[in-house]
């Protein structure tokens, strides 16, 4: 169970990866996620901080705090950056996501659409414990003086990338399937085109 | 973002389908009943977007829980009149709409003890809120933050008070179950206080026990899912109890017997501010304020104590009437909506608290699910203070209600005005 809860911290990252169309890489602040779920006996959540590295486009279609566009974003997340309040879950967490073979969960975005003045979808693949799935997203972006705030949520089936929900206690406590994905982030402003932003 | 109207009226819709007594028919084809069944599953939001109402979270809170621990937070006692009548009570008061008021600037703050806080809403304690979610007090706690309101800690709580007091970034009120020993709530209360906590709120209303049928009805049988509870709760003691001494009975189930003589000896033991909590009767009001209480709760513990079958609403006149504003006074039990806070301030509440609300929150969704109910139960007493013309909690007067019961002449004062 808490095993499967580390798959779905690496789900939170993929989301982060929508909000981190901002324009650049969010080391400081860290783009912020939240994981939840379910189970027989109480729902759960698990925080998770990632990197988010953007790289601005050169034409595109300009979001906000990106005038240029954006060219492609990347998300990582390592699996130890998930901080769930229970340690025991903690622990099931890195042993389900397999923390030593793959220490990352890694999200890439491979295009956009802007769907309003301060939304857009974008299109990527999740890749946890080396499966890889397309993933969609819908963020809504909002820039300020201090920078652009990244918003958004999704759900994803664990099932559908080959993950078992844990269960434990001779089957007496079963984890939902279904996950959720929060992520909300505050990231600089772009100030230049093109080129690599960390 | 507010859901369509489509999704909400058909959500609606749906509801009632499932609860039509139709469902009970034998003759129902079982394709009806397998979309119904799905219809029911639709009828349950998947994110806090979604919400209309507290009503909302309830339903995705009792899917989310055991139900053994959806039959603790729901539970009355006897046959759960209690509750019903909490919530039937607040029918009993009409709201009298004045539109036509300035409400460019609608103030909702109190102040409660010298303190400003921006909502008269105030987060009751409730026991052992990480069976109900895994973020528990925390996640109560940085929502309460999130949203500036005044939030209670249980002794019951599954979290210490110093860690709560931390993630709230302030210290929390406390709500006290003495203990049989004086000198272990003599430890509880000291240690509380050097936790920094401001207010105790010493809970009477269990002293007498309670008959909690429905939760008790919903325990595991010996070798059905007792194997689940068990490792959920064997060995596990309260964080508030470490360094004290056993005692037999549960939440506030001692065997001593506490008079009004204890106030004075609470006061001696603290500087915190002391509130009496589970005050339902005008004369208990009285007595609390001549024994020197700093404030009351108007409270039936949720209709988990006592089988009075009278909502807290319906005592808070008399008790409002006894205490003529000297102390303030916090009413609990059975909210849900914007109107009942508004009725309870207007019935002469200084603040009203929630439970459940919030618990249906933290169950369905964590923090973010507390947050969203908060957001709900604000708005919904913004709109009703601009419906009645009232700008700001002080203009919420018993003027702005209509008791249905005064509507009825009495037979003898309609025989003296010669009436038929």
């Amino acid at each position: 169970m808490l095993a499967r809860v580390g798959v779905m911290a690496l789900l939170m990252a993929i989301f982060p990866a929508r909000f981190s169309i901002q324009a650049q890489s969010a080391r400081d602040p860290a783009p912020h996620f939240i994981i939840s779920g379910t189970s027989t006996v109480r729902a759960w959540s698990c925080p998770a901080q990632g990197v988010t590295k953007v790289i601005a486009g050169k034409s595109s279609q300009p979001v906000p705090g990106f005038p240029h566009g954006v060219q492609t974003v990347e998300v990582r997340i390592p699996v130890k950056a998930i901080a769930c309040e229970d340690a025991m879950m903690v622990e099931h967490l890195r042993d389900a996501l397999n923390e030593k073979t793959y220490p990352e969960i890694v999200y890439q975005m491979t295009e956009y659409t802007l769907t309003g003045a301060d939304t857009a979808q974008a299109n990527g693949k999740l890749t946890i414990t080396g499966v890889t799935k397309p993933i969609r997203l819908d963020v809504k972006l909002s820039p300020s003086s201090n920078g652009v705030r990244s918003v958004g949520e999704t759900s994803i089936d664990l099932t559908q990338f080959s993950i078992v929900p844990p269960v434990i206690w001779q089957g007496l406590l079963k984890v939902g399937k279904d996950v959720r994905i929060r992520f909300d982030a505050l990231l600089p402003p772009s100030e230049r085109a093109g080129g690599f932003h960390e | 973002m507010v859901p369509s109207e489509t999704s909400a009226g058909r959500r609606r819709f749906l509801k009632l389908l499932a609860a039509s007594p139709l469902l009970a028919y034998p003759g129902l084809s079982p394709r009806w009943m397998e979309a119904i069944g799905r219809a029911q599953e639709d009828a349950v939001i998947s994110s806090v977007r979604e919400a209309l109402d507290v009503f909302d979270f309830e339903t995705v809170a009792r899917k989310n829980l055991l139900p053994e621990h959806w039959a603790y937070l729901a539970t009355g006692v006897d046959d759960d009149s209690t509750i019903r009548a909490n919530r039937e009570g607040f029918t009993r008061y009409q709201l009298r709409m004045r539109p036509l008021a300035d409400f460019s600037k609608l103030d909702m703050s109190i102040q409660l003890f010298g303190t400003k806080w921006n909502t008269p809403i105030v987060l009751c304690p409730v026991a052992s809120l990480k069976g109900f979610h895994t973020e528990g007090e925390k996640g109560v706690a940085r929502a309460a933050k999130a949203k500036g309101v005044l939030q209670a800690l249980s002794t019951m709580t599954s979290t210490p008070v110093e860690e709560v007091n931390k993630e709230r970034g302030e210290p929390v009120w406390y709500q006290l179950y003495a203990r049989d020993q004086w000198s272990e709530t003599l430890k509880m209360v000291k240690r509380v206080e050097a936790a920094g906590c401001p207010a105790l709120l010493w809970t009477v209303d269990l002293l007498g026990g309670s008959n909690r049928e429905t939760f008790r009805r919903a325990q595991p049988r010996e070798g059905v899912r007792a194997p689940l509870c068990k490792n959920c709760h064997e060995g596990l003691k309260k964080p508030m109890y470490a360094g004290l001494a056993e005692q037999a009975g549960g939440e506030g189930g001692g065997t001593t017997v506490f008079t009004w003589d204890d106030i004075k000896r609470l006061k001696d033991t603290t500087q915190m501010k002391l509130l009496v909590k589970g005050i339902q009767t005008r004369e208990d009001a009285e007595l609390a304020i001549a024994h020197g209480v700093d404030g009351i709760v108007v409270s039936n513990h949720g209709g988990r104590a006592g089988a009075s079958g009278r909502a807290t609403i319906e005592s808070l006149p008399e008790i409002a009437t006894g205490v003529g504003r000297r102390i303030p006074i916090i009413l609990d039990s059975g909210i849900r909506r914007g109107t009942d806070i508004f009725k309870a301030l207007a019935l002469g509440a200084t603040a009203v608290g929630i439970g459940r609300a919030y618990v249906f929150g933290l169950a369905a969704f964590g923090q973010e699910g507390v947050e969203a109910v908060l957001d709900i139960l604000r708005r919904e007493l913004q709109m009703v203070m601009r419906q009645t013309g009232a700008t700001s909690v002080a203009k919420i007067t018993r003027a702005s209600l209509v008791d249905r019961f005064d509507a009825i002449p009495s037979p003898a004062s309609s025989h003296s005005s010669g009436n038929r």
